[in-house]
Order: structure tokens, then sequence, then C-alpha cells
């Protein structure tokens, strides 16, 4: 359907290994292909140490591919030591519970860190973080209270600040709703959603959380030991119910539903992932 | 290789490890390893171990003779070859500090001469001079540090630290008795050995998101300054979680009712067992040898022989 972009990212036959040449030695990813084009957010699911994590880190060169390829913006990294940093700032990550990675004493302060490391004037940095803390719907003047006095999901949301102050092309972010409450959870993706409608830009999504991923996803991997076992759109993965489940990963509550209806002798259609297309079949199956 | 254990404890300790990446503090130490061989020394009760630790060190430091210093050190090698540890692995710390090692021994071998008068001049040039006896003090300094890190690492790789712990903690009980804290120290100990390695992927994991946001760590080695600055923003968050981490502890200790002191009994017991009596009676042994050998001044006698036999 879209033309072909060029990726902002491409990961092309990456492997990587914990303790080589070891007894000990863990495959963590095996010759993993994936890519993030433009204007799309792509859903990672796995179980716990299937490499998810692993992934992400390569996707701005915290770790460098020790075989493969990982090309940001169309330049590989295994190559580029020196534009590091620069890869760093337009691929924004954001790591598990970012709430305990925020070190300044004012919320302000740490949001500008991304800015400030990139050298920008103090006018541009003050722009960056006022547009920021907007978006992710911290006022402005939150900048000048103190960090330990923001609640669990306002101290997520002034970390995701932090990450969107680069204005990076791509946002990695690693189970972005754990320990969220419903309504945080909600607005967290709200503004995910708002921050990816903007022309260029793409997501990345790591979630155990499968509602998650089919409330923002268009396409999904699933990595399983360290390979991509299944890709496709969010549809085509997760009509393969049984083989999600039979690998100990979840499926949309919905899915789930239609799953247990049919089960019981019901005929509807398994294909539903949302609530609203769960209510349909439903509605369909009073009628009838 | 060398960092094994160290690294497997800390993907044991729930936190992630990046291979080839600047974000590794600890990846190179190998000192305070534990590696599981299963071997008889690795049986051995720790009290056993402590106890032999503790005198060979008080041995090395006493030893004026170079032929007690080196049956030491064949006994501790001996004991890293019984251990199944790998000797490279014994000696990796001591290629470190071996330039260190080297300039100290310089240091005895030309500033004893200056001290004390009274000993062989074996090489004079001006102020330099050399007496058979500064050349003895600079051996003895070497050797004696070989096998004291030897002794340690011999120490670490077969005892776990809950053993070590254990150990101290047997070793310490008879002092309760005279109002000794001994059960409430040991347990510091413990948990702030336990909470070591996940305070240092703790380290790592704010080093990379700082990383992600452009933060600079990166190999401008001696630039020891700027790096300071750049570790200032770590240490903030890492006493919060270590905060954090305490407070969840002490939580799930009194939901478990733990009161310290008196009373309470003990999961691990250690027995003594004829082998364990053996393994200390064999220790104490190889060690009052070499006193005995150090009282007996033999090294005059065995440098005749030797000068002897080349002859």
């Amino acid at each position: 359907m879209n033309p072909p972009l060029t990726p902002i990212v491409e990961v092309r036959k990456l492997s990587h290994s914990y303790l080589v040449g070891t007894e000990l030695r863990v495959d963590s990813l095996r010759e993993v292909d994936f890519a993030v084009s433009p204007g799309e957010t792509v859903g990672l699911i796995g179980p716990a140490g299937s490499g998810k994590s692993t992934l992400l880190h390569h996707l701005n060169g915290l770790i460098r591919p020790l075989s493969g390829e990982v090309r940001v913006l169309g330049v590989s990294i295994s190559q580029s030591s020196m534009r590091m940093p620069m890869v760093r700032t337009r691929i924004g990550l954001l790591f598990q519970n970012p709430e305990n990675q925020l070190f300044e004493q004012f919320v302000g302060d740490d949001v500008a860190f991304g800015p400030r490391n990139m050298g920008l004037s103090p006018e541009e940095v003050r722009r960056r973080v006022r547009t920021a803390m907007e978006l992710v719907g911290l006022p402005f003047s939150h900048k000048d209270r103190q960090i330990t006095t923001l609640s669990l999901g306002e101290k997520r949301r002034a970390a995701l600040a932090g990450v969107l102050a680069l204005e990076p092309e791509l946002l990695v972010l690693d189970e972005p709703t754990a320990s969220l409450d419903p309504e945080g959870r909600k607005r967290l993706l709200r503004t995910l959603g708002e921050w990816r409608s903007v022309e260029g830009r793409a997501l990345v999504i790591a979630s155990h959380n499968m509602d998650d991923i089919v409330e923002m996803a268009d396409r999904v991997y699933v990595l399983i030991k360290g390979s991509v076992v299944l890709s496709g759109t969010t549809r085509d993965v997760f009509t393969r119910a049984d083989f999600l489940l039979g690998n100990g990963l979840g499926v949309p509550a919905a899915t789930a539903l239609m799953h247990d209806l049919s089960n019981r002798g019901y005929g509807v259609s398994l294909n539903a992932l949302s609530d609203l297309e769960a209510a349909k079949e439903i509605g369909r199956l009073l009628r009838g | 290789m060398r960092s094994v254990t160290w690294r497997l404890r800390r993907r044991l300790g729930g936190c992630c490890v990046a291979e080839r990446s600047e974000f590794e503090f600890f990846a190179k130490l190998s000192i305070g390893q534990y590696i599981p061989t299963g071997s008889v020394v690795h049986r051995l009760d720790p009290r056993v171990k402590l106890i032999l630790g503790l005198f060979l060190v008080i041995a090395a430091i006493m030893i004026s003779s170079i032929v007690s210093a080196l049956i030491l050190t064949v006994a501790v090698i001996l004991g890293l070859r019984l251990a199944r540890v790998q000797l490279r692995l014994a000696f990796a710390p001591l290629k470190i500090m071996i330039i260190f090692l080297f300039i100290l021994a310089l240091i005895q071998l030309l500033t004893i001469p200056q001290l004390k008068t009274d000993a062989t001049v074996v090489f004079q040039r001006g102020v330099l001079k050399i007496t058979d006896r500064s050349i003895v003090s600079a051996i003895l300094l070497m050797v004696r540090f070989v096998v004291i890190v030897l002794g340690l690492s011999l120490f670490s790789f077969s005892t776990s630290s809950s053993e070590v712990i254990h150990g101290i903690e047997h070793l310490l009980r008879p002092l309760q008795r005279i109002g000794f804290p001994a059960h409430e120290l040991t347990l510091a100990a413990h948990i702030s050995l336990h909470f070591f390695p996940i305070l240092v992927g703790e380290a790592e994991q704010l080093m990379m998101a700082q990383a992600a946001r452009g933060a600079d760590f990166g190999y401008r080695k001696w630039n020891f300054l700027r790096k300071l600055r750049k570790m200032l923003p770590l240490l903030v968050p890492l006493f919060i979680v270590s905060l954090k981490h305490a407070q969840n502890m002490t939580r799930a200790m009194e939901s478990r009712c733990y009161s310290g002191g008196a009373g309470r009994t003990h999961y691990v017991r250690l027995h003594a067992q004829p082998a364990d009596y053996l393994g200390l009676f064999l220790g104490c042994g190889v060690i009052s040898s070499a006193m005995v050998v150090n009282l007996l001044h033999v090294d005059g006698t065995v440098w005749g022989l030797l000068r002897e036999l080349v002859m």
C-alpha cells in the first residue's frame, strides 16, 4: 500500500550473544531482520528474556552489532563510531521504568538534559523543553517543580518529555505502560499517537500488554528466544492466537473473549482485535 | 573470560549486560569471583578456609626467609590446582600489579643499604649501593605479595559469598557472649555483598539511559575531571534507587517477622567433617613448616648448596 520509504532503522541478520567464548554463552539475538519506516508504528512482543531489550538497545547504537548490520538513517553504525551521539539523539530510546532514571532536582533541568548535551542555544533548549512538556501534558510551569513532588505517572511523562526534547525521528519505548493505572496508560498512548501523527516520525513499542500493541501498532514482530518467528500486520499476527498462546504470549482481551465464545460453541469470527470489533461481533451473534 | 562469573552474577542480579560496550564498569575485575568447580577445596568448611587464609597472610608477612616464602607459594599453587581453577585466572590480577611490584622492590633494593649498613655490599657505584640483605628483602617482598594475592584468589574462587558470611558468623559467635553483635554485623555485610552487583547493574542502566539522551561517556580516558562530572548525574538516582531497595528489603524482612539477635536458628548449619579437620591439619602443617624453616635460618645453607651444584 505505502510507497517503499527508506527505513529509519534497518537491522539485517543481527546476532548477539552474551558471555562469548565461555560455556555460559547465551545467544540473545539470532539473525534478526527488523525495519522501521517513517510513518509507521511497530510493535515488538516476546516472552521475558526473548531479546527484546537487546534488540532495542541496538537500534540507537547503545550496543554495537557483533555480527550482522544495523543501519540508522542509511548509515551503518558498525563503522561510524564518531557519529554515535548523533545517532542516539535522532533515535529516542526510553527505558523500562524511566521514572527511576530522572536525576536532576527540577523537572525542567531533566527534560533539558538531552538538548543541552546536543549543544543547542539556551533559547532553543527552552523552546524544546516547552514543546516536549506540553506534548506529554505537563504544564510548562511544572519545569520549576521538584521531581520528588511528582506522581509516578507525571514522572514517567517527564521522562518521556526528556526523550521527546531531542526531537528524534524514531521513538523506541520499552514497556511504556507497565505499572501505570488505566487512566495513565490511556493518556500515554494518546500522547504517543499524537506525537507519531506528525509526518516522517515512527514509533517502536515493546510491550507485554497486547492491547497496547493492538491499539498502537501497524506491524508486529514476534521475538522468541532471539529469533523473529512471526512478523506481519497486527491483524495477521494476532490471528495466530494459538501460536502466541502456545509460546507464553498473550492475545488481546477481545481476541481471548472471541476464542472463549467459539470454544463454547458460538459461531463468532476469531479475528476481532479491539473491544469495538468484539462488541460488533457479539451484537451480530445476539441479533442473528 | 576472566570476568565470567562476575557477569553471570550480574545477569542473575537481573540487569542487562552489554558485550563490547563502553558501559561496563567492573567487567575487568577478577578478584572476588566465585568459580564453582565443586572441587575438594570448594567443599571444605568455610571456617577452615577462613582460618587457613588468615594464618597464611600472617605467615607471609612474618617470614623473612626466601625458602619458606617459596614453600608457601608452592602450597598455594597446589591449592589452586586442587581447586581445579585455571591458574591463568589467579595470576591475572598479578599481571596488572606487576609494575608497581617492581617499583616497590626497586625501592627496597636501593634504600635498605642506606639505612642498614651492617650487610655485605654486593654492588656499589657512587651513592648507589646494593647489599645481599636488600636483594633478599626485595625478593621477599615480591614473593610475599604473590603468596597473598594467590591465597586470596584461591579463597574467593572456592568460597561463595554466602559461605564466607556463614563462616565469619560462626567464627564470631563465641564473641556474642560478651555482647559483640556478630549476627547483625554479618547480616549487614551479607546484604551489602548481595546488593553490590545489583547496584552495578543499575548504574549501567542509568549510564545507558543518559547516553541515549546524548550524554557522552566515550573513550576519552585521560580527561578525568570531565569524566567525573559525567558521573555525578549517576549518583543521585543511584542513591535513590538504593534507598528504595533498602526500604523494600526491610519491609520484606519485617513481613516475615524478622528479629535479629539471640535465639535465631540457622538454615545453613556448618558441621565440620573429618575431612575438614584433615584439611585444617594439613594447611596448618604446611604453614607451620614454613614458619619452622624460617626459624632455622636455612637460607644460607640452601644458597651454598645451590652454588655448589651449579659450580
